[in-house]
């Protein structure tokens, strides 16, 4: 391997010599591109998402709605598209504040040691050990009114969007933050750090310049694997009539009635699951293939 | 043995400091759900004056602060009193006790089933790595881990229970259980959609473990004595690759509950996830608290089994 290369260039060129990856982008940037752009669609079509037709319900695929209509009459395409805004949305807000905390706790556990590192492991291992879905039941339950939020703020159509991104990152950080500790332990015995160290650096700096960006590599992996279990909680959590709230489509409440639909409307209860089975192994393929790609170990190549 | 009990010591202190902030977290989270005991009692007898209300609050307690509360709901607690649900009209314990066992009974057998399903798949991939059928088995564990598991449900009771029509939709069995009839076929579909998402994380973990281990001398040596394929695999290679899956199955009971939540509210299977939403929804203070308070014991307990497991199957850690 030429030592010109940086370890992120190589990731690249690593991650474009796999089939799986290529195949998990592809199909990412497919949903990136519906979700940008369903408001053209909806312009295309001349059809309002929002637009309830009781006349027209339970339609099946038509020039004017390609995949039918839904329980309401609402076009079941453009609910598709304006559902996946929403998880995208959460996917990636929530996997980047769960990588914010995580590395503040990693980095914060692995190079000061002693106490604070074992009062913050332990921590960790307490959230991991918790049982994650009832509590997010429990948070995405309360008043946001009794928090002190007004009337109107609580009851605003993003609230409950941005309210579930923050309390899955309140519990998802636990991975990044063991990744990111381990790889600072590591760090902090190196001769580079020890020279910064002796050189008087103040410990700020360090962190910010010479451990930061070399923690890097396991935050982008944890992060890109935490949008897909972001997503995946997300969906559970609208299902229940929990997360997103109606009429905001998103793909987890498009299901909440779908055990009714079944027999009539196969296809309601069919597309927004595979859109999210679709979205979350796309999120895992690449996150499990940058892992590899980032592994300084696996130095021979693809 | 001592560095056993030393663990255990150690472990049992932690989750009781783990359980003690919980409660006070969950019992300040309750204070925060929408309505509160006493409107829920006003809104239900339209006599009681606003007057009246503040007459109860005052008598329950409601008016103090929060951490005066709290002390006073522990001390109540320690002493045996969990208070009663409010949907059940039932003492909670007596309402969680049996779910708890319907949900350890769909948590064992799909672990089980999870387990069993991983050994044969993490094999089948690790005896040709990097072939096809290596490939298939990756493939559908990352199905596996990525699949909705309420999703699953759905298209499991259309298939079974609408359009073939030989396993029910949902609940137990007691009614089948009574009249003779095989309580499996109600067990079968929520197993199967809990082990799913597990059988994925474990065949995954399985199968890398597997590899690590054949890299490994004795592996070598024990080819070198002629000891067939399988035998190497089943015998010298699994039992040692097994071993930390007992750390990511403590890991995992944490998720399993979860899963179990969503499994039972859909099939509505009489267990502990199903209550605690239910009792989320209904305002039933008393019963989520003391069931989110049970299932973190649960869970908590879970691990430190684990840990224990662990030390007993690996002696190389329990002599050091």
């Amino acid at each position: 391997m030429s030592s010109g290369v940086s370890p992120w260039r190589l990731a690249l060129i690593r991650l474009t010599g796999s089939g799986l990856a290529l195949a998990a982008a592809a199909l990412l940037a497919c949903l990136l591109i519906g979700a940008l752009g369903a408001p053209l669609v909806a312009a295309v079509l001349g059809v309002d998402p929002q637009a309830i037709d009781l006349l027209a319900r339970f339609q099946p695929p038509s020039a004017a709605h390609p995949l039918g209509t839904d329980e309401l009459g609402r076009d079941l395409l453009l609910r598709l598209l304006y559902g996946g805004r929403v998880s995208l949305l959460v996917g990636l807000f929530g996997a980047l504040g769960a990588a914010l905390i995580g590395t503040l706790v990693g980095v914060v556990a692995g190079y000061a040691g002693g106490r604070l590192d074992a009062f913050l492991m332990r921590l960790t291992d307490a959230v991991v050990a918790l049982p994650l879905l009832p509590l997010l039941i429990l948070l995405a339950a309360l008043d946001l009114q009794k928090l002190g939020l007004s009337a109107a703020a609580a009851g605003a159509e993003s609230v409950s969007l941005y309210r579930i991104a923050l309390i899955v990152a309140l519990f998802g950080w636990t991975t990044v933050a063991r990744l990111v500790r381990g790889a600072t332990l590591s760090l902090r015995e190196r001769d580079f750090i020890a020279a910064a160290r002796v050189l008087g650096v103040p410990y700020r700096r360090i962190i910010a310049v010479h451990v930061l960006p070399n923690v890097l590599g396991p935050v982008v992996v944890a992060s890109t694997l935490a949008v897909g279990n972001v997503i995946l909680l997300e969906s559970v959590l609208s299902f229940l009539g929990l997360g997103v709230q109606p009429p905001l489509a998103s793909w987890g409440n498009m299901l909440s009635n779908a055990q009714e639909l079944l027999w009539s409307a196969p296809r309601l209860a069919i597309l927004p699951g595979l859109m999210i089975f679709l979205t979350v192994i796309g999120f895992n393929f690449l996150g499990d293939r940058l892992q590899d790609a980032l592994d300084p170990r696996a130095l021979e190549g693809p | 043995m001592s560095p056993m009990l030393h663990l255990l010591w150690a472990r049992l202190v932690q989750a009781a400091v783990v359980l003690l902030l919980m409660s006070y977290a969950v019992y300040a989270l309750i204070g925060l759900m929408p309505g509160d005991p006493v409107d829920l009692m006003v809104s239900a007898d339209p006599r009681l004056s606003s007057d009246d209300a503040q007459r109860l609050k005052a008598l329950y307690g409601l008016d103090r602060p929060l951490t005066e509360r709290w002390a006073s709901w522990l001390s109540a607690a320690v002493a045996g009193d969990l208070g009663y649900s409010r949907l059940y009209a039932r003492p909670v314990l007596e309402v969680l006790l049996p779910a708890l066992g319907n949900t350890l009974r769909l948590m064992g057998l799909a672990l089980l089933l999870a387990l069993l399903v991983a050994f044969v798949a993490a094999l089948v991939a690790a005896s040709r790595p990097h072939s096809l059928r290596d490939f298939l088995v990756n493939l559908a564990a990352f199905a596996g881990i990525s699949t909705p598991p309420f999703w699953l449900a759905l298209l499991l009771i259309a298939v079974f229970a609408v359009w073939l029509g030989v396993l029910p939709a949902g609940g137990s069995g007691t009614l089948a259980a009574s009249s003779g009839s095989a309580w499996w076929r109600y067990a079968l579909l929520p197993v199967a959609t809990l082990a799913f998402a597990s059988a994925g994380v474990y065949t995954r973990y399985l199968r890398g473990s597997l590899l690590e281990v054949l890299r490994q001398d004795y592996i070598r040596t024990a080819r070198a004595k002629g000891a067939g394929e399988a035998r190497v695999l089943v015998r010298h290679a699994l039992r040692n690759a097994a071993i930390p899956l007992v750390t990511i199955l403590g890991l995992e009971l944490g998720a399993l509950f979860s899963g179990a939540l969503v499994t039972e509210t859909i099939f509505a299977w009489p267990g502990m996830g199903r209550l605690i939403y239910d009792a989320v929804m209904g305002n039933d203070f008393n019963l989520a608290m003391v069931g989110l308070l049970l299932a973190t014991a649960v869970t908590l307990a879970g691990s430190l089994l684990a840990d224990l497991l662990y030390l007993w199957l690996d002696p190389r850690i329990r002599y050091r």
